[in-house]
Protein backbone atom coordinates (compact mmCIF):
# COMPACT_ATOMS: atom_id res chain seq x y z
CA UNK A 1 0.00 0.00 0.00
CA UNK A 2 2.82 2.60 0.98
CA UNK A 3 4.66 2.05 -2.37
CA UNK A 4 1.28 2.31 -3.86
CA UNK A 5 0.88 5.56 -2.37
CA UNK A 6 4.03 6.95 -3.03
CA UNK A 7 4.10 6.43 -6.53
CA UNK A 8 0.90 8.36 -6.52
CA UNK A 9 2.21 10.88 -4.56
CA UNK A 10 4.81 11.47 -6.97
CA UNK A 11 2.19 11.50 -9.56
CA UNK A 12 0.38 13.98 -8.06
CA UNK A 13 3.09 16.10 -7.63
CA UNK A 14 3.95 15.92 -11.16
CA UNK A 15 0.44 16.38 -12.19
CA UNK A 16 0.25 20.09 -10.49
CA UNK A 17 3.39 20.80 -12.02
CA UNK A 18 5.59 20.56 -8.68
CA UNK A 19 9.35 20.69 -9.06
CA UNK A 20 9.44 17.36 -6.93
CA UNK A 21 9.82 13.60 -6.58
CA UNK A 22 10.18 11.78 -3.43
CA UNK A 23 12.36 8.53 -3.13
CA UNK A 24 10.63 8.13 0.01
CA UNK A 25 8.56 10.10 2.13
CA UNK A 26 8.92 9.70 6.30
CA UNK A 27 5.88 8.77 8.51
CA UNK A 28 6.51 12.04 10.38
CA UNK A 29 6.32 14.13 7.06
CA UNK A 30 3.88 17.04 7.84
CA UNK A 31 1.18 16.70 4.93
CA UNK A 32 1.12 20.69 4.70
CA UNK A 33 4.97 20.92 4.26
CA UNK A 34 5.08 18.05 1.18
CA UNK A 35 5.11 20.19 -1.50
CA UNK A 36 1.32 19.22 -2.56
CA UNK A 37 -1.54 21.51 -2.84
CA UNK A 38 -4.75 21.44 -1.91
CA UNK A 39 -5.79 20.64 -5.49
CA UNK A 40 -2.37 18.15 -5.41
CA UNK A 41 -4.46 16.42 -2.70
CA UNK A 42 -7.38 16.20 -4.39
CA UNK A 43 -5.86 14.46 -7.25
CA UNK A 44 -3.51 12.56 -5.11
CA UNK A 45 -7.12 10.96 -3.46
CA UNK A 46 -8.79 10.51 -6.95
CA UNK A 47 -5.43 8.81 -8.07
CA UNK A 48 -5.67 6.28 -5.41
CA UNK A 49 -9.31 5.46 -5.89
CA UNK A 50 -8.98 5.19 -9.55
CA UNK A 51 -6.05 2.44 -8.37
CA UNK A 52 -8.02 0.99 -5.58
CA UNK A 53 -11.69 1.74 -6.09
CA UNK A 54 -12.28 3.34 -2.92
CA UNK A 55 -11.60 6.80 -1.22
CA UNK A 56 -11.55 6.49 2.57
CA UNK A 57 -12.20 10.18 3.39
CA UNK A 58 -15.54 10.25 1.68
CA UNK A 59 -16.72 7.11 3.95
CA UNK A 60 -18.60 8.98 6.86
CA UNK A 61 -17.68 6.67 9.45
CA UNK A 62 -14.78 7.95 12.13
CA UNK A 63 -14.57 11.27 9.80
CA UNK A 64 -10.83 12.45 10.64
CA UNK A 65 -8.12 14.02 8.51
CA UNK A 66 -4.98 13.14 8.62
CA UNK A 67 -1.71 15.57 9.27
CA UNK A 68 1.45 13.22 8.58
CA UNK A 69 1.94 11.29 5.61
CA UNK A 70 1.68 7.88 8.26
CA UNK A 71 -1.43 8.80 9.08
CA UNK A 72 -2.45 9.45 5.46
CA UNK A 73 -1.16 5.52 5.01
CA UNK A 74 -2.67 4.46 7.99
CA UNK A 75 -5.81 5.31 6.84
CA UNK A 76 -5.65 3.82 3.59
CA UNK A 77 -4.38 0.48 5.32
CA UNK A 78 -6.87 0.22 7.95
CA UNK A 79 -9.77 0.59 5.08
CA UNK A 80 -8.06 -1.87 3.12
CA UNK A 81 -8.18 -4.65 6.64
CA UNK B 1 -42.01 54.90 -6.01
CA UNK B 2 -41.20 53.79 -2.46
CA UNK B 3 -37.33 54.03 -1.48
CA UNK B 4 -35.87 52.35 1.68
CA UNK B 5 -34.68 54.48 4.38
CA UNK B 6 -30.80 54.18 3.64
CA UNK B 7 -29.24 52.10 7.08
CA UNK B 8 -25.86 53.07 7.09
CA UNK B 9 -22.89 50.97 9.11
CA UNK B 10 -22.39 53.88 11.15
CA UNK B 11 -25.96 53.79 12.80
CA UNK B 12 -24.78 50.25 14.32
CA UNK B 13 -21.05 51.31 14.94
CA UNK B 14 -22.72 54.05 17.41
CA UNK B 15 -24.16 51.49 19.49
CA UNK B 16 -21.33 49.57 20.02
CA UNK B 17 -19.09 50.09 23.37
CA UNK B 18 -16.37 52.10 22.24
CA UNK B 19 -13.45 50.82 23.99
CA UNK B 20 -14.82 46.87 22.29
CA UNK B 21 -11.64 45.89 20.30
CA UNK B 22 -13.44 45.75 16.62
CA UNK B 23 -10.51 45.04 13.99
CA UNK B 24 -7.54 42.80 15.31
CA UNK B 25 -4.70 42.26 12.38
CA UNK B 26 -1.67 40.47 13.17
CA UNK B 27 0.50 43.88 14.78
CA UNK B 28 -2.09 46.07 15.16
CA UNK B 29 -6.21 46.74 16.96
CA UNK B 30 -8.64 49.51 15.83
CA UNK B 31 -11.43 49.59 18.44
CA UNK B 32 -15.05 50.75 17.47
CA UNK B 33 -13.63 54.37 18.77
CA UNK B 34 -10.94 54.26 16.52
CA UNK B 35 -13.08 53.51 13.13
CA UNK B 36 -15.88 56.09 14.28
CA UNK B 37 -13.11 58.87 14.45
CA UNK B 38 -11.75 57.73 11.01
CA UNK B 39 -15.53 57.98 9.81
CA UNK B 40 -15.55 61.53 10.57
CA UNK B 41 -11.91 62.76 9.11
CA UNK B 42 -13.36 60.79 6.20
CA UNK B 43 -16.14 62.68 6.03
CA UNK B 44 -14.44 66.07 6.57
CA UNK B 45 -11.25 64.83 4.28
CA UNK B 46 -13.08 63.57 0.88
CA UNK B 47 -16.71 65.39 0.58
CA UNK B 48 -16.77 64.65 -3.20
CA UNK B 49 -18.08 61.37 -2.84
CA UNK B 50 -21.44 62.26 -0.63
CA UNK B 51 -24.22 60.62 -2.28
CA UNK B 52 -21.96 59.51 -5.20
CA UNK B 53 -22.13 55.85 -6.59
CA UNK B 54 -18.44 54.73 -5.52
CA UNK B 55 -16.58 51.28 -6.44
CA UNK B 56 -13.96 50.54 -3.78
CA UNK B 57 -10.62 48.59 -4.78
CA UNK B 58 -8.77 47.44 -1.87
CA UNK B 59 -4.53 46.22 -2.52
CA UNK B 60 -5.34 44.47 1.45
CA UNK B 61 -8.19 43.14 3.22
CA UNK B 62 -7.36 45.03 6.23
CA UNK B 63 -7.69 48.40 4.32
CA UNK B 64 -11.13 47.82 3.08
CA UNK B 65 -12.31 46.56 6.84
CA UNK B 66 -11.09 49.60 8.38
CA UNK B 67 -12.27 52.29 5.86
CA UNK B 68 -15.31 50.58 4.79
CA UNK B 69 -17.50 52.58 7.45
CA UNK B 70 -16.48 55.68 6.39
CA UNK B 71 -16.96 55.15 2.95
CA UNK B 72 -20.66 53.90 3.32
CA UNK B 73 -21.18 56.92 5.77
CA UNK B 74 -21.09 58.83 2.69
CA UNK B 75 -21.86 57.07 -0.46
CA UNK B 76 -25.00 56.17 -1.93
CA UNK B 77 -24.07 52.72 -3.73
CA UNK B 78 -20.72 50.84 -2.89
CA UNK B 79 -19.55 48.37 -5.34
CA UNK B 80 -16.90 46.05 -3.85
CA UNK B 81 -15.32 45.46 -6.87
CA UNK B 82 -13.10 42.12 -6.98
CA UNK B 83 -10.26 41.43 -8.32
CA UNK B 84 -10.60 38.81 -10.97
CA UNK B 85 -12.70 41.78 -13.46
CA UNK B 86 -9.50 44.10 -14.43
CA UNK B 87 -10.25 43.85 -17.69
CA UNK B 88 -14.21 44.52 -17.92
CA UNK B 89 -13.64 46.76 -15.22
CA UNK B 90 -15.15 49.95 -17.96
CA UNK B 91 -18.43 47.45 -18.46
CA UNK B 92 -18.91 46.51 -14.90
CA UNK B 93 -18.83 50.17 -13.88
CA UNK B 94 -21.40 51.56 -16.57
CA UNK B 95 -24.12 48.77 -15.61
CA UNK B 96 -23.47 50.02 -12.02
CA UNK B 97 -23.53 53.51 -12.45
CA UNK B 98 -20.25 54.07 -10.82
CA UNK B 99 -19.03 57.99 -10.18
CA UNK B 100 -16.09 57.11 -8.16
CA UNK B 101 -13.37 54.96 -7.55
CA UNK B 102 -12.01 54.76 -4.77
CA UNK B 103 -8.74 52.65 -3.91
CA UNK B 104 -6.92 51.44 -0.57
CA UNK B 105 -3.59 49.94 0.54
CA UNK B 106 -1.79 49.81 3.09
CA UNK B 107 -4.10 51.11 5.42
CA UNK B 108 -4.39 54.08 3.64
CA UNK B 109 -6.89 56.01 0.84
CA UNK B 110 -4.51 55.72 -2.32
CA UNK B 111 -6.75 57.79 -4.79
CA UNK B 112 -10.16 58.95 -5.21
CA UNK B 113 -11.38 59.46 -9.00
CA UNK B 114 -13.97 60.76 -10.55
CA UNK B 115 -14.87 58.86 -13.35
CA UNK B 116 -16.18 59.83 -16.33
CA UNK B 117 -19.68 57.54 -17.26
CA UNK B 118 -23.03 58.46 -18.05
CA UNK B 119 -25.31 57.73 -15.68
CA UNK B 120 -29.03 56.85 -16.17
CA UNK B 121 -30.28 59.04 -14.08
CA UNK B 122 -33.64 57.29 -13.94
CA UNK B 123 -32.41 54.17 -12.00
CA UNK B 124 -30.13 56.20 -9.66
CA UNK B 125 -32.81 58.11 -8.48
CA UNK B 126 -35.19 55.46 -7.99
CA UNK B 127 -33.21 52.67 -5.91
CA UNK B 128 -31.16 52.42 -3.22
CA UNK B 129 -29.00 50.29 -3.36
CA UNK B 130 -26.36 50.26 -0.79
CA UNK B 131 -24.40 47.27 -1.94
CA UNK B 132 -23.09 45.63 -5.03
CA UNK B 133 -21.28 42.58 -5.49
CA UNK B 134 -20.06 40.52 -8.24
CA UNK B 135 -21.03 36.75 -7.99
CA UNK B 136 -19.87 34.09 -10.06
CA UNK B 137 -22.55 33.83 -12.36
CA UNK B 138 -23.99 30.25 -13.33
CA UNK B 139 -22.27 30.80 -16.62
CA UNK B 140 -19.23 31.41 -15.19
CA UNK B 141 -19.15 35.08 -16.26
CA UNK B 142 -19.39 37.15 -12.97
CA UNK B 143 -22.82 38.98 -12.84
CA UNK B 144 -23.43 42.27 -10.52
CA UNK B 145 -26.01 41.80 -7.81
CA UNK B 146 -27.20 44.79 -5.33
CA UNK B 147 -28.29 44.44 -1.42
CA UNK B 148 -29.44 47.08 0.93
CA UNK B 149 -27.65 46.78 3.93
CA UNK B 150 -30.85 45.47 6.08
CA UNK B 151 -30.59 42.50 3.88
CA UNK B 152 -27.21 41.88 4.59
CA UNK B 153 -27.89 41.98 8.56
CA UNK B 154 -31.42 40.01 8.40
CA UNK B 155 -30.17 37.10 9.78
CA UNK B 156 -27.51 38.42 11.65
CA UNK B 157 -27.17 37.95 15.55
CA UNK B 158 -27.81 41.50 17.22
CA UNK B 159 -27.09 40.82 20.39
CA UNK B 160 -24.53 43.36 21.92
CA UNK B 161 -24.24 41.77 25.05
CA UNK B 162 -23.27 38.39 24.17
CA UNK B 163 -21.00 39.80 20.83
CA UNK B 164 -18.31 40.33 23.34
CA UNK B 165 -18.03 36.48 23.74
CA UNK B 166 -17.51 36.22 19.60
CA UNK B 167 -14.30 36.37 18.35
CA UNK B 168 -14.46 35.78 14.80
CA UNK B 169 -11.86 34.67 12.21
CA UNK B 170 -12.22 36.19 8.64
CA UNK B 171 -11.26 33.20 5.79
CA UNK B 172 -12.99 34.89 2.77
CA UNK B 173 -12.62 38.86 1.46
CA UNK B 174 -14.76 41.28 2.32
CA UNK B 175 -15.67 41.82 -1.31
CA UNK B 176 -17.25 38.53 -1.55
CA UNK B 177 -20.50 38.19 0.10
CA UNK B 178 -19.57 35.19 2.52
CA UNK B 179 -16.85 37.28 3.47
CA UNK B 180 -19.14 40.89 3.92
CA UNK B 181 -21.69 39.24 6.21
CA UNK B 182 -19.23 37.94 8.79
CA UNK B 183 -17.99 41.78 8.89
CA UNK B 184 -21.07 42.83 9.13
CA UNK B 185 -22.18 40.31 11.95
CA UNK B 186 -18.74 41.73 13.57
CA UNK B 187 -20.02 44.70 13.83
CA UNK B 188 -23.94 44.42 14.14
CA UNK B 189 -23.25 42.33 17.51
CA UNK B 190 -19.84 44.35 18.47
CA UNK B 191 -17.83 41.41 18.06
CA UNK B 192 -14.21 40.99 17.45
CA UNK B 193 -13.02 40.62 13.95
CA UNK B 194 -9.45 38.67 13.60
CA UNK B 195 -8.18 39.78 9.85
CA UNK B 196 -5.13 37.34 9.18
CA UNK B 197 -3.34 38.72 6.25
CA UNK B 198 -3.55 37.24 2.61
CA UNK B 199 -0.55 35.34 2.71
CA UNK B 200 0.88 32.82 5.08
CA UNK B 201 0.79 28.70 5.02
CA UNK B 202 -2.20 27.41 6.60
CA UNK B 203 -0.26 26.65 9.61
CA UNK B 204 0.67 30.18 9.83
CA UNK B 205 -3.06 30.90 9.50
CA UNK B 206 -4.06 28.55 12.69
CA UNK B 207 -1.09 29.90 14.67
CA UNK B 208 -2.62 33.17 14.22
CA UNK B 209 -6.66 32.22 14.80
CA UNK B 210 -5.27 30.29 17.98
CA UNK B 211 -3.05 32.66 19.64
CA UNK B 212 -6.15 35.60 18.56
CA UNK B 213 -9.13 33.31 20.78
CA UNK B 214 -10.82 33.26 17.23
CA UNK B 215 -14.07 31.09 18.30
CA UNK B 216 -16.39 31.74 15.45
CA UNK B 217 -15.17 30.99 12.11
CA UNK B 218 -17.06 30.99 8.62
CA UNK B 219 -15.72 29.00 5.37
CA UNK B 220 -15.91 26.80 2.65
CA UNK B 221 -15.43 22.74 2.87
CA UNK B 222 -12.54 22.67 0.98
CA UNK B 223 -11.17 25.53 3.30
CA UNK B 224 -12.06 22.97 6.43
CA UNK B 225 -10.38 20.13 4.86
CA UNK B 226 -7.22 21.56 4.04
CA UNK B 227 -7.71 23.18 8.26
CA UNK B 228 -8.42 19.87 9.59
CA UNK B 229 -4.75 18.63 8.24
CA UNK B 230 -3.01 21.36 9.87
CA UNK B 231 -1.27 19.73 13.04
CA UNK B 232 -2.56 22.33 15.54
CA UNK B 233 -6.09 23.44 14.29
CA UNK B 234 -7.49 21.71 17.39
CA UNK B 235 -5.89 24.55 19.54
CA UNK B 236 -8.26 27.15 18.25
CA UNK B 237 -10.88 27.43 20.64
CA UNK B 238 -14.11 27.15 18.02
CA UNK B 239 -17.11 27.54 19.61
CA UNK B 240 -18.93 28.28 16.44
CA UNK B 241 -18.23 26.60 12.95
CA UNK B 242 -19.79 28.26 9.45
CA UNK B 243 -19.70 25.70 6.45
CA UNK B 244 -21.01 27.45 3.24
CA UNK B 245 -20.37 28.32 -0.61
CA UNK B 246 -19.80 24.53 -1.50
CA UNK B 247 -21.52 21.21 -0.94
CA UNK B 248 -20.96 19.99 2.36
CA UNK B 249 -21.01 16.53 2.79
CA UNK B 250 -21.50 14.07 5.93
CA UNK B 251 -17.98 13.78 5.84
CA UNK B 252 -16.68 17.00 6.94
CA UNK B 253 -19.12 17.79 9.33
CA UNK B 254 -18.51 14.85 10.86
CA UNK B 255 -14.77 15.12 10.79
CA UNK B 256 -15.75 18.52 12.32
CA UNK B 257 -16.87 17.34 15.24
CA UNK B 258 -14.82 14.84 15.88
CA UNK B 259 -11.82 17.77 16.05
CA UNK B 260 -14.11 20.11 17.47
CA UNK B 261 -16.88 18.37 20.10
CA UNK B 262 -18.15 21.51 21.49
CA UNK B 263 -18.84 23.61 19.06
CA UNK B 264 -21.91 24.78 17.01
CA UNK B 265 -21.82 23.21 13.45
CA UNK B 266 -23.91 24.78 10.76
CA UNK B 267 -23.97 24.65 7.23
CA UNK B 268 -25.37 27.69 5.30
CA UNK B 269 -27.31 27.04 2.00
CA UNK B 270 -27.32 30.30 0.21
CA UNK B 271 -27.69 31.24 -3.33
CA UNK B 272 -26.30 34.91 -4.64
CA UNK B 273 -28.81 35.31 -6.68
CA UNK B 274 -31.42 35.11 -3.88
CA UNK B 275 -29.69 36.55 -0.86
CA UNK B 276 -29.33 34.98 2.39
CA UNK B 277 -30.82 31.03 2.05
CA UNK B 278 -31.34 28.97 5.56
CA UNK B 279 -28.96 27.22 8.04
CA UNK B 280 -28.77 23.42 8.70
CA UNK B 281 -28.00 22.94 12.33
CA UNK B 282 -28.25 19.28 13.07
CA UNK B 283 -24.65 18.06 11.36
CA UNK B 284 -26.65 16.09 8.89
CA UNK B 285 -25.91 16.81 4.89
CA UNK B 286 -28.51 18.34 3.00
CA UNK B 287 -31.61 19.30 4.66
CA UNK B 288 -34.58 18.02 5.94
CA UNK B 289 -37.50 17.59 3.02
CA UNK B 290 -40.18 19.29 5.66
CA UNK B 291 -38.03 22.64 4.98
CA UNK B 292 -39.76 22.08 1.33
CA UNK B 293 -43.34 22.35 2.07
CA UNK B 294 -42.62 25.63 4.63
CA UNK B 295 -43.98 23.49 7.81
CA UNK B 296 -40.98 24.72 9.95
CA UNK B 297 -40.47 28.73 10.59
CA UNK B 298 -37.97 29.22 7.10
CA UNK B 299 -37.34 33.22 6.37
CA UNK B 300 -37.58 32.10 2.81
CA UNK B 301 -39.68 29.13 0.92
CA UNK B 302 -38.17 26.24 -1.26
CA UNK B 303 -39.46 24.54 -4.12
CA UNK B 304 -38.58 21.37 -6.25
CA UNK B 305 -39.15 21.97 -10.01
CA UNK B 306 -37.45 19.28 -11.89
CA UNK B 307 -34.89 18.02 -9.08
CA UNK B 308 -33.60 21.79 -9.30
CA UNK B 309 -34.41 23.83 -6.38
CA UNK B 310 -35.97 27.06 -6.54
CA UNK B 311 -35.98 29.85 -3.94
CA UNK B 312 -37.81 32.76 -2.71
CA UNK B 313 -36.42 34.88 0.03
CA UNK B 314 -38.00 37.66 1.73
CA UNK B 315 -34.68 39.35 2.43
CA UNK B 316 -32.76 38.29 -0.93
CA UNK B 317 -30.76 40.12 -3.39
CA UNK B 318 -32.63 43.46 -4.53
CA UNK B 319 -31.73 43.11 -7.84
CA UNK B 320 -29.81 41.69 -10.52
CA UNK B 321 -27.85 44.89 -11.91
CA UNK B 322 -26.50 42.93 -15.14
CA UNK B 323 -27.18 38.97 -16.14
CA UNK B 324 -30.47 37.91 -15.99
CA UNK B 325 -32.42 35.40 -13.28
CA UNK B 326 -35.04 32.92 -13.99
CA UNK B 327 -37.91 34.22 -11.91
CA UNK B 328 -41.54 32.00 -12.27
CA UNK B 329 -44.96 33.50 -11.80
CA UNK B 330 -44.67 32.99 -8.27
CA UNK B 331 -41.55 35.39 -7.27
CA UNK B 332 -39.39 31.63 -6.92
CA UNK B 333 -35.75 31.83 -8.26
CA UNK B 334 -33.70 29.26 -9.84
CA UNK B 335 -31.27 28.34 -7.91
CA UNK B 336 -29.27 25.74 -10.41
CA UNK B 337 -28.84 23.60 -7.76
CA UNK B 338 -29.44 20.03 -8.65
CA UNK B 339 -30.75 17.70 -5.71
CA UNK B 340 -31.58 14.29 -5.04
CA UNK B 341 -34.06 13.09 -2.50
CA UNK B 342 -33.25 10.32 -0.29
CA UNK B 343 -35.02 9.32 2.53
CA UNK B 344 -35.98 12.61 5.15
CA UNK B 345 -33.51 14.68 3.51
CA UNK B 346 -32.84 17.16 0.71
CA UNK B 347 -29.17 16.17 -0.61
CA UNK B 348 -27.38 18.34 -3.49
CA UNK B 349 -25.86 16.61 -6.49
CA UNK B 350 -24.27 19.77 -8.28
CA UNK B 351 -25.16 22.46 -10.72
CA UNK B 352 -27.75 22.30 -13.69
CA UNK B 353 -25.41 24.18 -15.83
CA UNK B 354 -22.82 21.03 -15.42
CA UNK B 355 -20.24 23.61 -13.70
CA UNK B 356 -18.07 22.49 -11.88
CA UNK B 357 -17.01 23.56 -8.35
CA UNK B 358 -13.53 22.64 -7.56
CA UNK B 359 -12.81 23.91 -4.17
CA UNK B 360 -14.91 27.05 -4.69
CA UNK B 361 -13.53 27.83 -8.20
CA UNK B 362 -15.95 27.58 -10.98
CA UNK B 363 -14.88 25.57 -14.18
CA UNK B 364 -17.31 25.36 -17.01
CA UNK B 365 -16.77 21.22 -18.87
CA UNK B 366 -17.50 23.58 -22.25
CA UNK B 367 -14.28 25.24 -21.94
CA UNK B 368 -12.14 22.51 -20.98
CA UNK B 369 -13.54 19.89 -23.17
CA UNK B 370 -12.44 23.06 -26.38
CA UNK B 371 -8.87 23.02 -25.09
CA UNK B 372 -8.75 19.26 -25.03
CA UNK B 373 -9.76 18.95 -28.22
CA UNK B 374 -7.36 20.95 -29.32
CA UNK B 375 -4.46 19.05 -28.58
CA UNK B 376 -3.04 16.93 -31.69
CA UNK B 377 -3.86 13.41 -29.29
CA UNK B 378 -7.47 14.51 -28.94
CA UNK B 379 -10.75 13.89 -31.06
CA UNK B 380 -13.12 14.24 -28.57
CA UNK B 381 -13.79 15.23 -25.05
CA UNK B 382 -16.67 15.22 -22.57
CA UNK B 383 -15.84 17.04 -19.23
CA UNK B 384 -17.66 16.60 -16.30
CA UNK B 385 -17.46 16.56 -12.70
CA UNK B 386 -15.93 13.83 -10.37
CA UNK B 387 -16.81 13.79 -6.17
CA UNK B 388 -13.80 14.09 -4.44
CA UNK B 389 -13.51 14.16 -0.41
CA UNK B 390 -10.98 16.73 -0.57
CA UNK B 391 -12.39 19.86 -2.76
CA UNK B 392 -15.87 18.42 -3.09
CA UNK B 393 -15.34 17.94 -7.10
CA UNK B 394 -12.19 17.37 -9.51
CA UNK B 395 -12.70 17.69 -13.32
CA UNK B 396 -12.56 14.43 -14.94
CA UNK B 397 -12.63 14.06 -18.77
CA UNK B 398 -12.85 11.01 -20.76
CA UNK B 399 -11.18 11.49 -24.48
CA UNK B 400 -11.43 9.70 -27.82
CA UNK B 401 -7.87 9.69 -28.68
CA UNK B 402 -6.49 10.54 -32.78
CA UNK B 403 -4.03 7.68 -34.06
CA UNK B 404 -0.81 9.78 -32.56
CA UNK B 405 -2.87 9.55 -29.45
CA UNK B 406 -3.67 5.75 -29.75
CA UNK B 407 0.42 5.21 -30.47
CA UNK B 408 0.96 6.85 -26.89
CA UNK B 409 1.02 4.88 -23.58
CA UNK B 410 -1.62 5.85 -20.87
CA UNK B 411 1.11 7.67 -19.32
CA UNK B 412 2.75 9.53 -22.10
CA UNK B 413 -0.92 10.21 -23.36
CA UNK B 414 -1.85 11.80 -19.84
CA UNK B 415 1.57 13.77 -19.02
CA UNK B 416 1.69 15.19 -22.82
CA UNK B 417 -2.29 16.07 -22.71
CA UNK B 418 -1.49 17.81 -19.61
CA UNK B 419 1.31 19.37 -20.38
CA UNK B 420 -0.82 21.13 -23.24
CA UNK B 421 -3.34 21.99 -20.88
CA UNK B 422 -1.18 23.62 -18.50
CA UNK B 423 -0.17 26.40 -20.95
CA UNK B 424 -4.55 26.76 -21.79
CA UNK B 425 -5.77 26.44 -18.29
CA UNK B 426 -5.93 27.41 -14.90
CA UNK B 427 -4.41 24.61 -12.26
CA UNK B 428 -7.60 23.65 -11.11
CA UNK B 429 -9.86 23.35 -14.66
CA UNK B 430 -6.86 21.31 -15.99
CA UNK B 431 -8.75 17.44 -15.56
CA UNK B 432 -7.39 15.54 -12.82
CA UNK B 433 -8.71 12.40 -14.35
CA UNK B 434 -8.03 11.55 -17.84
CA UNK B 435 -10.10 8.35 -19.59
CA UNK B 436 -9.68 6.56 -22.79
CA UNK B 437 -12.94 5.63 -24.10
CA UNK B 438 -13.99 4.37 -27.45
CA UNK B 439 -16.94 7.05 -27.89
CA UNK B 440 -19.00 9.10 -26.60
CA UNK B 441 -22.11 9.79 -26.28
CA UNK B 442 -24.26 12.50 -27.93
CA UNK B 443 -28.00 13.11 -27.64
CA UNK B 444 -30.59 13.59 -30.67
CA UNK B 445 -29.42 16.85 -31.26
CA UNK B 446 -25.81 15.67 -31.46
CA UNK B 447 -25.38 17.34 -27.93
CA UNK B 448 -23.02 15.53 -25.42
CA UNK B 449 -25.19 14.20 -22.96
CA UNK B 450 -24.55 16.06 -19.45
CA UNK B 451 -25.96 15.97 -15.89
CA UNK B 452 -28.75 12.90 -15.79
CA UNK B 453 -29.16 13.05 -11.91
Amino acid sequence: MRKIILEKFNEALEQTDTDKQYKNISDDQILLESGLDSLGFAILVALLEEELDFDPFQEAEDAVYPTTFGEFVAIYENRKA
Amino acid sequence: MKTEKHNRIINHLVKIPRDRVFIALQDDIYTFEDIHSLCSEFKTDYPEIIDKNCAIISEDRESLAIYLPAIDNLCKTIFLQPDDIKTREREFYHSANIEIVIKLGNGKVLSVDNIACNVTQQIAETKCNDYILATSGTTGEPKLASYTLSSLIATANKNIDRGTEFIWGLSYDINRFAGLQVYLQSIISGSSLVIPSRTGSMDSLVNGYTEKSVNCLSATPSFWRKMLMAPHHKNIPLKQITLGGEISNQNILTALSNSYPEANIIHIYASTEAGVGFAVKDKKEGFPLDYIDGSINQKCQLKIKDNVLWIKSNHGCTNFIKGNLDVDNNGYINTGDLIKIKNDRVLFLGRESGSINVGGNKVMPEKVESVLEDSNHVHMAKVFAKNNSVLGSLVSAEIVLTDSGKALTNKEMKAEVIAFCRKRLESFEIPALLKRVDMIQTNATGKKIRNTP
